[in-house]
């Protein structure tokens, strides 16, 4: 129940930093996915089910109050939430390299699947936008971000873990 | 074994989310906008929006702390600098409020209409696009305080977007830097008319302006008014540069909006004539 709570806090907290917080950081119109970095954060630490449920969680909360077409969040961070745990017993569980170079990855693939979306939907600015300028530069805003994400959400989960412990002795 | 089922199980979990996923996008795309999904938007719009108003008055009172901190010096300058504005603009309103009066005189002798004023609802920003693709606002007012889609947005330095949807309490806007937006522009000077294209970055496109046109560097760009959804008028930005190709009709001429899109905190919404 604790654990559930804990992700909900998360999750919200994620998004209102993302929609509050993340736009006075953008440069040129490029902005971190915080939510995105989240996401990989849990897939990575405590593996596919709950990188899939917070993925899809976190992008349900995106789409309900942002989104033109519901849908779109939802699928990309389920997809990248479940994927992101695949890789977890790939590289060194130490160290912040490895979250990185995930986080990276997941960033374009994330957009390449909005930009694939999108061309179904026939929104081709999208897919224009996505292709020509932001995919890049947001994978690596993304994987810059990381290394305060990551320790942080590390530390969270310790917490958590040790109060829950104390809880039952 | 048991490692085997868990991970079976995961994977048909995670299967199961995103074919729900994908039946949600087709469903709120095949919905009209009173469909089940597009109300459970507008319902969670609504149930965010104070939660936003309140972490977006947390931050903003952050920054605001900060600022009077580390800018104290250049404060006090552009105090003085505004103060002597002030006194101009006082000067000016006077003449302004003459020729106004002026204005309504002469076209009450020549029989034309008197040029109309707005009615507007003030709103703060409570949220931005979570997307880098869309620029996009969520503001505190919504159809309790007589917003409806299409409503211009603007700001004092100028246009700023329109209403895209509205819940009871809030509303979204679609800002002119979007990729998706167009508005209908006039140049000031040669009084050419264009159409405004956002770019999702700082500039504008400024385009359907024939070759024959002249611009000059720092233009100012106005409303058309054609379109329908902005009024006559409103600033939209100034030209930057302008670039003849040697084929096509058109010239190509970047905009700088006079709204800083990335500090914007109030605006107001244009809900109808006076």
């Amino acid at each position: 129940m604790q654990r559930f709570l804990l992700t909900a806090l998360v999750l919200i907290g994620t998004f209102l930093a993302q929609t509050v917080l993340v736009p006075h950081l953008s440069v040129a119109g490029i902005q971190p996915d915080l939510m995105l970095v989240v996401i990989v954060c849990f897939a990575l630490t405590e593996g596919m089910n709950m990188g899939s449920f917070t993925g899809f969680f976190g992008g349900l909360l995106e789409d309900l109050v942002m989104a033109n077409y519901m849908g779109f969040n939802m699928v990309t961070k389920t997809i990248i939430g479940g994927a992101s745990s695949l890789l977890r017993d790939m590289g060194p569980r130490e160290g912040i390299l490895w979250p990185m170079i995930t986080v990276f990855g997941a960033s374009i693939i994330s957009q390449a699947m909005t930009a694939l979306l999108a061309f179904l939907f026939g929104e081709t600015v999208v897919v224009r936008s996505i292709l020509s300028w932001s995919m890049l530069p947001t994978a690596l805003y993304n994987t810059l971000f990381t290394p305060f994400i990551y320790p942080a959400f590390i530390r969270v989960l310790k917490w958590q873990e040790s109060h829950a412990r104390m809880q039952v002795m | 074994m048991i490692d085997r089922r868990t991970s079976w199980g995961n994977q048909i979990t995670l299967g199961l989310l995103v074919l729900i996923s994908i039946s949600v996008l087709v469903l709120h795309f095949r919905e009209g906008p009173n469909g089940v999904l597009h109300r459970a938007q507008r319902f969670s719009v609504n149930l965010l929006a104070p939660l936003q108003a309140g972490s977006f008055s947390v931050t903003r009172g952050f920054s605001d702390t900060w600022a009077s901190l580390t800018e104290f010096s250049r404060l006090k300058e552009d105090n003085r600098a505004l103060t002597r504005q002030v006194s101009e603009m006082r000067r000016d309103t006077v003449t302004l409020k003459e020729l106004d009066l002026e204005n309504k005189r002469l076209r009450a002798a020549i029989g034309a209409p008197v040029r109309q004023q707005y009615a507007t609802v003030f709103a703060t920003v409570i949220g931005k696009s979570v997307n880098t693709w869309q620029a996009t606002v969520i503001l505190d007012k919504g159809s309790l305080d007589g917003v409806k889609q299409r409503m211009p947005v603007a700001t004092a330095d100028g246009l700023v977007g329109q209403v895209m949807s509205t819940t009871a309490n809030s509303c979204l806007v679609q800002l002119i830097m979007d990729q998706k937006s167009a508005v209908g522009v006039r140049l000031q000077n040669s009084r050419a008319t264009g159409i405004i294209e956002g770019e999702g970055q700082e500039q504008l496109q400024l385009n359907y302006l024939p070759k024959g046109v002249k611009t000059t560097a720092k233009e100012v760009v106005m409303t058309s008014g054609l379109g329908g959804v902005y009024p006559t008028g409103l600033v939209v930005g100034t030209i930057t540069s302008t670039a003849r190709n040697n084929d096509g009709l058109f010239q190509d001429v970047r905009v700088s909006p006079t709204v800083d899109f990335w500090t914007l905190e109030e605006v107001y919404i244009i809900t109808g004539v006076r």
